[in-house]
This record gives structure tokens, sequence and C-alpha cells, in this order.
């Protein structure tokens, strides 16, 4: 199977030796999509990066390193390691707040407005009702403080319309709280069978696009520094789909 | 004897593995080595795991469809997971743990934190 590197455009190097032993086979990845352009890649890559390192300097440093004979000081090999292991960590805090910096930036999906989410609810199932024949059921009262893009009413049509379409679910419960500084919003629902096994089975499908079009669930979700994905109860026919979202500024 | 608890590492990058591996024998583990989701699941089928320490951006299968599955096995549904990732977002935190992970630990960490929490799940305290 071809993978692709993980190092995007590498710089070209001149030739070099052979090298003395194999290389290790490199991380590959799948090309990201689009969704998750900007920094979140490049930041994953230094993360992995940045832990291989010092848990190879962390392992290293269990290997006694002996003094020079009659010198209370350590040796160069030791100190090189203690300069090592001390770099991997700065680089662990670095990458940390370079992280904290950058997902502050993105949390609010840029432009598009941001509405209540009582006031999403409520749209989402007048949308559903009209356009899918699909009862969203509003579960218990919805905090005034949570709100949502107003983009993300496509993405969930898309989905609810592929639950709609492809597993015949006909209604679905749609709850929203917060979750930490996260809007969680659940839709839960039931399915029959044969439904409820093939959903167990292409569940990726819900959040893939909808049938007319709709933008990707779960890729929206990431590019706005969230997630979506569906939950399945197991041994029961219950499930629901879940989407996390950075809270973006109140409308 | 009692049998040395088996730790099934799951992660495609090798110099993280060569690391965790040297690390966690040491503490007197038997390891096992997955370097993709499907392996994975077919090696803790084989020889269900205590722990499986579980990368989530992996080949194919990525790491949350190894997590659900794991779960969905008689044989590993109380199985200890630790993903270990560079998916370090809240809300990948929070669906890490939803989907069933005991612990969510994003990179680069601190490996004797890694190895006191293995000790932990395994009913040990570190070396």
């Amino acid at each position: 199977m071809t993978r692709n590197r993980r190092e995007k455009n590498p710089p070209e190097r001149p030739p070099t030796r052979p090298a003395l032993r194999a290389a290790p086979r490199r991380k590959t990845r799948a090309a990201a999509p689009s969704s998750e352009a900007g920094p979140e890649p490049g930041l994953r890559e230094l993360r992995a990066s940045i832990g291989n390192l010092r848990a190879a300097a962390e392992a290293l440093a269990t290997m006694a390193i002996p003094r020079p004979e009659g010198s209370a000081r350590a040796s160069r090999p030791a100190a090189l390691l203690q300069a090592v292991l001390e770099e991997a960590e700065r680089a662990s805090r670095a990458v940390d707040r370079l992280a904290q910096e950058l997902n502050g930036q993105s949390a609010s999906p840029a432009g598009g407005s941001v509405v209540s989410a009582g006031l999403f609810a409520a749209e989402l199932a007048r949308r559903a009702g009209a356009e899918l024949d699909l009862a969203v059921h509003v579960a218990g009262a919805i905090a005034d403080d949570l709100s949502v893009p107003l983009t993300f009413a496509d993405p969930v049509l898309g989905a609810l319309g592929r639950l709609r379409r492809d597993f015949n679910v006909g209604r679905v419960e749609l709850s929203a709280r917060r979750h930490a500084d996260l809007l969680a919003l659940e839709i839960a629902f039931s399915a029959r069978e044969p439904e409820a096994s093939r959903l167990r089975e292409e569940h990726h499908t819900v959040l893939a696009g909808g049938a007319r079009g709709e933008p990707s669930l779960g890729a929206a979700a990431r590019a706005a520094g969230g997630e979506a994905w569906l939950a399945i109860r197991r041994g029961e026919a219950t499930f629901s789909l879940r989407l996390l979202l950075p809270m973006p500024a109140a409308a | 004897m009692k049998p040395k608890p088996r730790v099934l590492i799951v992660d495609d990058e090798p110099n993280i593995v060569l690391s965790l591996q040297f690390l966690l024998s040491r503490e007197g583990y038997e390891i096992d080595i997955a370097r993709d989701g499907e392996s994975a699941l077919e090696i803790a089928a084989r020889t269900p795991p205590d722990l499986v320490v579980l990368d989530l951006m992996l080949p194919g299968l990525d790491g949350y469809e190894v997590c659900r599955r794991l779960r969905a096995l008689p044989a590993t549904a109380a199985t200890r997971i630790v993903v270990v990732t560079a998916r370090a977002r809240e809300a990948e935190r929070v669906r890490g743990l939803e989907e069933g992970a005991d612990a969510y630990v994003t990179k680069p960490f601190s490996t004797r934190e890694l190895i006191a929490t293995v000790g932990r799940f395994l009913g040990r305290a570190p070396a």
C-alpha cells in the first residue's frame, strides 16, 4: 500500500552516505482533508515528534552512564543526555503554549451568524420536519448562554437526512448542554433492525455529508476545533449523534 | 507464578514504540505491538491484553474505531485503554473518553507519568 510521508514538502537534501542501519519506518498518514487545513496538522506533527524525542531521552536516561574514574562530575555523555532531556521538556511546554494560543484564535469559526442553541434547535426542528419529514423533539430547556454558529444547520441537517433516508429513522431527540468550554449537542434516536445493524457498520457515512450536497458534519466540526461522531450504546438499538464545539461568542 | 500483565502498544510511530516497549518491558510487562488498527484487533482477539496503549491516528481503522471495537468484544470489553495521542484539543479528549478510553494522554508526555498510569490500572506501583 502506498502511503504518504508525514512531512509535507520536505526540503530537498543533498545526497548523503547510506545510513549505517535501516532507518525506522516513518509514520505515514493519508493526506489531511481540507477541513484540517491550518495549524492543527502541523501542531500534531510537532507534538508527536517532540513526544518521540522526549520518550527516547527518558528511556535512555534509565540506563546508567558511568562517571569518569575519580571524578565527582557527570560524564560528558551524561551531561549531553541531561541537555536533551531539559530541551525536550522545554519544547513540550512550548508546544502546549503554542497550541493554546492557536486554538484560542480559532475557537470561533470565522464569519457567519451565531445564534442561541435554543433558536438553533427550533430552526433545526422546523427544517427537519419540512424538508426531511423527520420529527425533532427538543428535550428539556436549553440554557440561554449556549450558542451555535448557524452555519452548522446545514451539516447537521445533512446528517439527519442520512439517518432519515438511509437508516429509516423517523424521530430524534435533541438536547444541548455546556461541557466545560464546549457546547455539547446530542441527537438521540433508535433504529429498527436491519437498519440498526447496518448503522453500526456504516456509522461513518452519517457524518460524511448529506445526500443533497450538505457539507460533512465531521469535517465542519473539526474545522471549528470540535468533534462529531455517532455514539453507539452496546447491546442496544439506541444511538446518539454527538457534536462538541468550542463555545463561540454569545449572539 | 502469576503471569506478567500483558500490554498491547498500538502505534505506527516506530520511535515511540521503541521507547515505550523498552520502558514498559523494564516494568515487567509482557508487550505486544500492533502498527495499525486491524492488527491490534487481531492480536487482542488472539491474546487479550490487560491494557492497551492506543494511538488515535493510525492507518486504516483509526484509534476511536479500535477503541469502540475493543469495547464491543467480550474478551476486551473490560480491558483498560490508555489513549496516547497528538490530538490535544478539548473536544478530542472528551470524544476519546466517551468512546471508551480509561485515560487520555496527549503527546508530548512524561513517560514516568504514563508508566504510573499503566501501573495504577494494572494494580501495580511503578518501579
